[in-house]
């Protein structure tokens, strides 16, 4: 063997992955030859440079929490699929309920269909802005930061009204797309949870939504021409208090 | 990021939102499995990346990949099973990238290693700075970073990585062979840089 073949299996044999004959064979040459024996060395050397902590790359603390909420995300998206329809005997039940509200749906109908629909995007949009780095975009408690910043992204300024003393300090904002229109997401926070609340005028914005939706809490109102929703997971009473302080400031 | 926040995220970490119990048993086998590799998965994800944002994104979409397929997942070496999809999405992603900025071309038949005065490598490797080590694996080209990367920090077998990267146990040795002997170049003769 010259030292060009024997140089390729240097490493390999430092790694312990050649089959004993090989390694043998390896072992006689770099006791003989002091130059494949000294790159035998730097080889050993640089083996213990790449295995340095410092370079070897850490992720950021946010990544498994990350990961799990979004798988936690896609296993109650699978849930739900999974769902069965509608059992049965709830069929017969539902048919003769809907002769008696029937004449009430047809009124409510429009509204009906697309709360539902409303209040699954008001809770996808929660949840993915719960992952980390995705609540806000401009980050402030403080409500003279919050309210300029969205001048120059939305045709309307919202309401930003400042409840830090009722409990409920502002983190910040961001820009949110509600039923494919732009409304302003103001987050607020109430000891770990999360209040997201979406403002657009009211003019031609979508209704009202189900108060309930994968869990999270869902209040509708209009004020002055503008159109709000408050989404969180927070008990339904400590909302209601929210939205009664949030009316009151923001008039 | 302020308190409130992290705490946030913590709680999330802590007790996924809304989940259902049909999955929840799938979910803490896949948390106990698979989570405690994602520092593993992020490392090789970063070397191939090269940058911090899209190493995360890579880890994230390769534990969703594995998240969906985890039925498939038959209590093998999980870090192995978790490093093949993260390959695999890492890679992905450079293809996506186009030709790698400031990397070598790769190409397995060419052998140009040429022993080049190997009697002061041990000495400049000893001494050289961190950034320069680093510098010099990321230039590597990705199929050759890679098997440096889950050798000597992921500790892994030459089979495990052919198993990972879907080659060969001779071609994990050549290419080991061959990517040792450009670091020891790179690290050697541009000392003077």
């Amino acid at each position: 063997m010259d030292c060009a073949e024997i140089r390729d299996q240097i490493g390999a044999l430092q790694d312990g992955e050649l089959d004993p004959a090989r390694a043998d064979r390896v072992r006689r040459h770099l006791s003989e030859c002091p130059e494949c024996a000294r790159r035998g060395a730097a080889l050993d050397a640089l083996r213990d440079r790449l295995k340095e902590p410092s370079m070897i790359h850490a992720p950021s603390p946010e990544l498994v929490p990350r990961i799990r909420t979004a798988v936690a995300w896609e296993a109650r998206e699978r849930e739900e699929r999974r769902r069965p329809v509608v059992p049965v005997a709830w069929l017969a039940l539902a048919a003769a309920a809907g002769i008696v509200i029937g004449a009430l749906a047809v009124l409510q109908r429009e509204r009906g269909v697309r709360s539902e629909a409303l209040a699954a995007e008001l809770a996808g949009d929660q949840v993915r802005a719960l992952l980390p780095g995705r609540l806000v975009d401009v980050q402030s408690s403080d409500r003279h930061n919050v309210k300029p910043w969205f001048a120059g992204k939305l045709e309307f300024s919202p309401p930003v009204p400042d409840l830090s003393a009722e409990g409920f300090p502002l983190v910040g904002g961001r820009v949110e797309v509600l039923s494919g229109r732009k409304a302003a997401a103001l987050v607020y926070s109430r000891r770990l949870h999360v209040i997201n609340v979406y403002v657009c005028p009211a003019d031609g914005a979508p209704g009202d939504a189900s108060p309930l939706a994968n869990g999270f809490h869902i209040r509708h109102w209009k004020d002055g021409g503008m159109a709000f929703w408050v989404v969180s997971e927070l008990a339904p009473n400590e909302l209601d208090s929210f939205v009664a302080m949030f009316r009151a400031r923001s008039r | 990021m302020p308190l409130a926040l992290r705490l946030v995220d913590d709680r999330i970490g802590l007790e996924p939102i809304g989940m259902k119990d049909g999955d929840s048993s799938a979910q803490s086998r896949f948390d106990a499995a698979i989570l405690p590799h994602v520092r593993s998965g992020y490392n090789l994800a970063r070397w191939l990346t090269r940058n911090d944002a899209d190493a995360e994104d890579v880890v994230q979409e390769a534990a969703l990949r594995a998240w969906r397929f985890f039925r498939s997942y038959r209590g093998e070496n999980a870090r192995a099973w978790f490093l093949t999809i993260v390959r695999r999405t890492g890679m992905t992603w450079l293809s996506h990238r186009g030709r790698e900025k400031d990397s070598e071309e790769f190409d397995e038949a060419v052998h140009t290693d040429r022993d080049d005065a190997p009697d002061p490598e041990r000495l400049a490797i000893e001494q050289a700075g961190v950034e320069r080590i680093r510098a010099a694996l990321e230039a590597l080209p990705a199929p050759l970073r890679e098997v440096v990367v889950l050798r000597e920090q992921e500790g892994l077998s030459y089979k495990q990585i052919a198993t990972i990267a879907g080659i060969p146990i001779g071609t994990v040795m050549s290419r080991l062979a061959r990517a040792r002997s450009r670091l020891l170049r790179a690290l050697s003769a541009e000392k003077e840089k």
